[in-house]
């Protein structure tokens, strides 16, 4: 019993503040969001462009962040001038896709410390850009968070079935006449607005983790694409609220903390999948 | 040397029976480019069985991705059932190589056939119950309705290639292209994928099958189809299938001998003549 009380004070004292419950509610709406959007991530092998997108949304925020500008619009405005760019340098296939990423991927990212560095407040700023600042959630930001949830969770439910043809067979969705090109570049803007959304719990640097690890969790657990976003949603929602409280009481960033979480979990299911499989 | 190009509209035996697909003079491929094809014309009719047989490099794939629209065709008329098939391709069922697929998808036998009814469901809807139902039937005439709940890559070669038949046939079509459908399959399976195009058959359903397999050739199919570049010969297999016609199409790479009635037909292991396989 008094074990079960000391759990309720434990898990209840960071929430004594609107602040600390402001970013509990953005780490769960963050983990389940990403979760879900994670999975078109995994299945179509696109980890590594996750990656370099969210990375390449620096210049945008940092700009955003010295004019005390949106940081949401400041950092979509240059993830979607990155994915132009990689699209210009690939046309007619002059450059293979994945150069193309790393070239615009470390110039944007490049850029974006150049800037930020001529703030005063160098390196506390881009600690928290890098790495997530759960604290730093205003009321607005969680509005802001919830919209491009509800946009981004819309658009997978309203297009499931052809993202899914899309992903598992490019070429069927060409023969049913599904307009592929712009489902894929509608693929690339869910993708953008879950970096996005997630830059200020979990940070730039370490944004495709919850992109690709509870993805690749669930995927290890079920075997149809819409139950995997089922149980990445959740395990994503789990790992950010897990991860928000290790941040508290280990005072470290939540960006580390829900990403550590994520990863241990991954291994603990890969473990227990090759014990069954013996 | 030219090839005489059949008639399509005169070879038709008449008004009542019209073909179930017509390709006229199709020229595609990027030009100059190695599995560019260029005047091709035949006809199958409703319940027809054609092989389709060329080396490597002689354009069989390409025939197919322009019939069903995958590349875009720059001369020549596609139709089916007298319908000009710019506007409707997706009648047209189209069962791709083994190799062009990720078989570690997450996705169960059921939700590959469902991608075939992506029209039939429409934009924003996720399939409902009916659809199911049809879909369970498909399978069911494909003889694969025992392995529904399974994901796609725990079925062998062959049950793989009957799913994406039904999946085809999901289209409502009964016009099936089938690239290299044996490739990776054995014998047994081979056979049931024959069993499996028999009872099609009985419903109606016209065949075209790219294969290497020259032995099935004259058993096997209706009319054969041999195809380098050009088309070499069409008809029914005993017209079509002499040492001159073979010599046409692949190359100095075949050798024919006759020996009384029998022909021996010896040809190296890829079927590659000499000149457009490198």
């Amino acid at each position: 019993m008094g074990n079960g009380f000391d759990l309720i004070a434990l898990l209840g004292e960071p929430l004594q503040y609107s602040f600390m419950q402001r970013g509990m509610f953005a780490v769960l709406l963050i983990g389940a969001i990403s979760g879900v959007v994670g999975c078109y991530v995994v299945v179509r092998g696109m980890a590594f462009f996750g990656d370099a997108l969210a990375h390449s949304i620096l210049p945008g925020v940092a700009v955003a962040y010295i004019t005390g500008g949106d940081l949401f619009l400041g950092g979509l405005a240059a993830g979607i001038s990155a994915a132009v760019g990689i699209g210009w340098l690939t046309r007619e296939e002059r450059i293979k896709e994945d150069t193309a990423v790393g070239v615009v991927f470390a110039g944007m990212f490049a850029l974006g410390i150049a800037i930020i560095s001529t703030a005063g407040s160098y390196s506390v700023d881009l600690a928290h850009i890098l790495f997530g600042d759960v604290l730093g959630v205003g009321e607005s930001d969680l509005t802001m968070i919830a919209a491009l949830g509800v946009l981004a969770l819309g658009a997978t439910l309203l297009f499931y079935k052809e993202f899914l043809i899309l992903s598992f067979d490019a070429g069927l969705a060409q023969t049913l006449k599904l307009p592929g090109e712009a489902l894929r570049l509608l693929l690339l803007a869910l993708v953008a607005v879950t970096i996005v959304a997630s830059l200020q719990t979990v940070g730039l640097a370490l944004m495709v983790a919850m992109l690709v690890t509870p993805a690749a969790t669930a995927r290890l657990l079920v075997r149809r694409l819409h139950h995997m976003m089922i149980v990445a949603g959740l395990l994503g929602a789990l790992s950010g609220i897990a991860g928000f409280y290790f941040s508290y009481y280990l005072d470290i960033p939540s960006g580390p903390a829900i990403v550590l979480t994520v990863t241990v979990l991954f291994l603990a299911v890969f473990g227990l999948v090759q014990i069954r499989r013996r | 040397m030219t090839v005489k190009t059949p008639n399509i509209l005169q070879d038709s035996p008449d008004g009542a029976s019209c073909p179930a697909l017509t390709v006229h003079e199709l020229s595609a491929g990027y030009r100059g480019a190695r599995r560019a094809i260029q005047d091709v014309s035949f006809a199958v009719m409703p319940g027809e069985r054609i092989g389709l047989f060329g080396p490597n490099g002689a354009g069989k794939s390409t025939l197919f991705k322009a019939v069903v629209g995958l590349i875009p065709h720059d001369t020549g008329h596609i139709s089916m059932h007298g319908q000009d098939c710019r506007t409707s391709h997706d009648r047209v069922g189209y069962v791709p190589q083994a190799e062009e697929i990720d078989w570690s998808f997450p996705v169960t036998v059921r939700d590959v056939v469902m991608m075939g009814r992506a029209r039939h469901i429409g934009w924003f809807r996720w399939p409902r119950r009916r659809d199911w139902e049809t879909v369970d039937a498909l399978l069911d005439r494909v003889g694969m309705l025992a392995f529904r709940s399974r994901q796609i890559g725990q079925l062998s070669g062959g049950q793989r290639r009957r799913v994406f038949v039904a999946r085809a046939l999901a289209q409502e079509t009964d016009v099936l292209l089938l690239d290299e459908p044996f490739s990776g399959v054995d014998a047994a399976a081979e056979e049931e994928i024959f069993d499996t195009l028999d009872r099609l058959r009985d419903e109606g359903v016209s065949v075209v099958l790219a294969t290497h397999d020259l032995g099935t050739a004259t058993r096997r199919f209706d009319k054969l189809l041999l195809l380098n570049r050009a088309l070499v010969a069409f008809g029914p297999p005993q017209s079509v299938f002499t040492p001159e016609a073979l010599r046409k199409t692949y190359g100095g790479q075949i050798g024919v001998f006759q020996n009384g009635e029998r022909s021996i037909i010896v040809m190296d292991e890829h079927g590659c003549p000499g000149d457009p396989c490198e």
